[in-house]
Formats: structure tokens, sequence, C-alpha cells
């Protein structure tokens, strides 16, 4: 069986999943959010994976949610953070169909931020073994801001805990939910994209900050190309994001990349 | 005295990587009123919840599920006292999504009988958990030593949208 970085390299390399993706037997959590979605799964393929936006949204043209999951998990295995890798397909249900996105799931074993924020830090099993991987969310206050992804400040559900039974080492946070990023309202429009602010970022990260690791991915950031960033944004098809949003996205993260450090310099 | 019920079945995903993954039920929760004016929230669980080799053998979720009833109430019994009682499960089913989930939501509308109405709502939701995490099989249900806390929650004072 492939494991989880063979899967994320392969999804990787292309924009829209070659596999034919229904519904699975396992909805365990399919979430009722602002997008809804549910859990499918292909042939010949062992993972489970959730697909979104099912809900229909009079803002779908505008926001493009699926083409951001995919934006967004494409520039962060790059970077190489913690985000589900992700591909574009489109759903079909009889005679509609529309632009969707499916995310990998992670980890065998996941808990809500909900569930394990409030714990205490490490008097208790968990507790302990959650101490450990605090840490590891500290780059994603870099990428969060340069995406301009506003939505993890301690949201219950965007960040999720995950471990492998058994196997601790394999184990870590897991930052989701990418579609209300990157100027999703129209506020990147005419160089609206200039002002980089720290986006809110849950209490408990900011307390196990790492520093070290929160520079380390600002400098990849800084370092990583105009070009390459402009591949990953414009190989996503029509159908999923128009050609002027892609344009639009690209300047404001090529131009918000030079614009990071002074954002993050309190905290370096 | 008429009762509705509306509430959830908490489960334990053994796999959420696998598509066939079956859920492992570990009790109710729910919100309920009585003759229209009393509200309440409520939860039986399995005790200790990790009676199955998949938890078992993973010290930190039997550590995560130790503090179950704590959770409970502080999770969802702030937010039922928030949410209308007929939205509850709705909104549970928000709450839990991934290893911990809500695998089933339902409604219910029942009678108790003269007397003892709080005695009857929790024998009422002690058969509820019979049959939804034991398939009706009582004596498996009493060997699990169900814990069961059944909570008070203020008037509703204001149409709340689920959060």
């Amino acid at each position: 069986l492939p494991t989880t970085a063979e899967i994320a390299a392969e999804w990787r390399k292309a924009a829209v999943s070659p596999m034919k993706w229904t519904d699975c037997v396992n909805q365990a959590g399919a979430a009722q959010g602002e997008a809804g979605g549910l859990f499918v799964e292909a042939t010949g393929f062992s993972r489970r994976a959730y697909m979104k936006p099912v809900n229909d949204h009079l803002d779908d043209q505008m926001v493009c949610r699926a083409a951001r999951e995919k934006i967004a998990a494409d520039l962060a295995h790059d970077l190489e953070l913690p985000i589900p890798p992700a591909q574009l397909t489109t759903w079909v249900e009889g005679k509609s169909s529309k632009p969707v996105v499916v995310s990998l799931v992670m980890y065998p074993r996941q808990f809500a931020w909900l569930q394990v924020r409030g714990q205490p830090i490490p008097e208790s099993v968990h507790g302990a073994a959650l101490a450990g991987v605090l840490a590891k969310g500290s780059p994603m206050l870099a990428f969060d801001s340069w995406l301009a992804q506003e939505d993890h400040g301690d949201h219950p559900h965007n960040i999720v805990w995950g471990y492998e039974p058994g196997s601790m080492a394999n184990t870590g946070l897991i930052f989701l939910d990418y579609s209300f990023s990157m100027g999703y309202n129209g506020t990147w429009r005419n160089g609206g994209w200039k002002p980089v602010t720290l986006v809110p970022f849950p209490p408990l990260l900011l307390q196990y900050l790492d520093k070290q690791a929160l520079r380390t991915t600002l400098e990849k950031i800084e370092a990583y190309s105009d070009a390459e960033i402009s591949a990953v944004i414009q190989r996503v098809p029509d159908s999923h994001m128009a050609p002027a949003q892609r344009d639009l996205l690209q300047e404001g993260l090529i131009g918000r990349k030079t614009l990071l450090r002074a954002c993050l310099q309190q905290l370096l | 005295m008429k009762v509705q019920l509306n509430y959830g079945v908490l489960s334990f995903s053994p796999d959420l990587t696998n598509p066939s993954a079956v859920p492992i039920p570990l009790g109710i929760v729910g919100a309920g009123v009585a003759g229209n004016k009393d509200r309440f929230w409520f939860f039986v669980l399995k005790n200790p919840p990790w009676h199955a080799p998949a938890i078992d053998n993973d010290p930190i979720a039997k550590s995560i599920l130790s503090e179950l009833p704590a959770l409970l109430d502080k999770q969802v019994g702030e937010g039922a006292a928030r949410v209308e009682t007929r939205n509850f499960s709705s909104w549970l089913h928000g709450q839990f999504r991934n290893t911990l989930h809500v695998s089933l939501v339902k409604k219910e509308l029942f009678s108790t009988r003269a007397g003892n109405p709080h005695r009857d709502i929790m024998a009422h939701c002690m058969d509820l958990f019979t049959k939804s995490v034991f398939s009706g099989k009582k004596k498996a249900a009493m060997e699990a030593m169900p814990e069961s806390a059944f909570r008070p929650l203020p008037e509703q004072r204001e149409e709340l949208v689920p959060a």
C-alpha cells in the first residue's frame, strides 16, 4: 500500500484527479459545515478522502472553494507543511455537475482541536503526547499569514490532531479548510492583497511557538520562486477557477511573500 | 406528560482512513423538552467506553475517552443551552466529526406516566442506549455498566441558529 507521503507526492503532480470518486460506506465525521462535504473512495485506491463543496453557493464563481483548497495543498506540499494532499475533480449528481476537491484523510485517528485544546498538558497521557506536536504547528503561522487564511484562530474544527495508533512517530497537527483564504471575497482586487498582517492563531500554539521553525518556513516562502507559484495556480482548469481569478491569486501570493517578513518580525 | 427527545449516537471510528471501517458506538447524547417547557440534556455512555480491542490498545484514545463525561459537560452542556432543542442533533453532529463522531441522529416523542417523569425519562433514555449501542441486548447493555447524566437546561429565551 502506498504511504501518505507517496500519495501526497503523486497528487502534487497533477491538478485534476484521474480517479472516479464515489461516496463510501464509512461516512464517520462527514461535516455539516458551511461548504458541506462527504467522504469518498475510488476503485483501486485503499484510502478515504473528503470531497467538498457539496452544498450549492451563490458565490461559487467568486470563492472557487475547491480551487483554493488545491492551491493551498500544493503550496503546502512544496513547503513541507501539514495540509492534506488534494486534487480537483467533478462531482456528477443526476444531470448536474460541480467542481469539487478531494482531500486525503491523513491519519487513522484524529481529534478535533475543540476536543484537545482545553486538555491539561502534560498531566494526562494524551496531554503529554499532544505537547510533543504543538510546536509543529508553528510554521503554519507564516503560511496562513501569507495566504491570509483567517479561519484558524482557535477554530473548533479547522485544526485536528492526528496519529497512528502504536506509532507516535507518525503524528501531527493538520490544518484544514482554505476555502476562505487568498482574498476569497474579492479583497485582493486592485492591490488589496498588499496589507500583510498576522492572522489569528490558537493561543495554545502561540504558547508552544518554535521560532526557529517559523523562521525556516518564512525563508522557504521567500525563496519559493515566482515561476513555481505561478505554475501551481495557473494549472487549475477554468472549470474550477476563471483565468482572471488565477491571475489575481498569482499577483497576490507573489507580492505578499516579500511583505511577510515585516509582519512576522515581532515573533522572530 | 409528552416528552420530545432529539439525540445522537456517539461513536468511535477505529480507522478514519479506511473507506469501509465500521464505527464502534459508545453511547447516546441528547436534549429534550418535557411538557413543552422543561428543557434538559442527557448522556448515557458505556463505562468505561473502551471495551473494544481497537480502543483498548490505544493509550491516547483511552486517555481522551476517560474524560468523556467531563468533555460532554463542557462541550455539549454549554452548547445545548444555546441551541434550540429541535436543532440539537444537527448541532451535535457538527461538533463531533473525527474519531469521536456522531454516527446517527434521531428524534423521538413519548409520554411519561403520572408520578415521577424524571425516572421515566431516564428509563426511556436507557432503553434508547440499549437499542442504539447494543442492538437491544439488555444483558450486554447492563454489563457495560452505563454511566448516565441528566442535566436541566435554562429556559430558551431567544431563537438561536445552531453554531
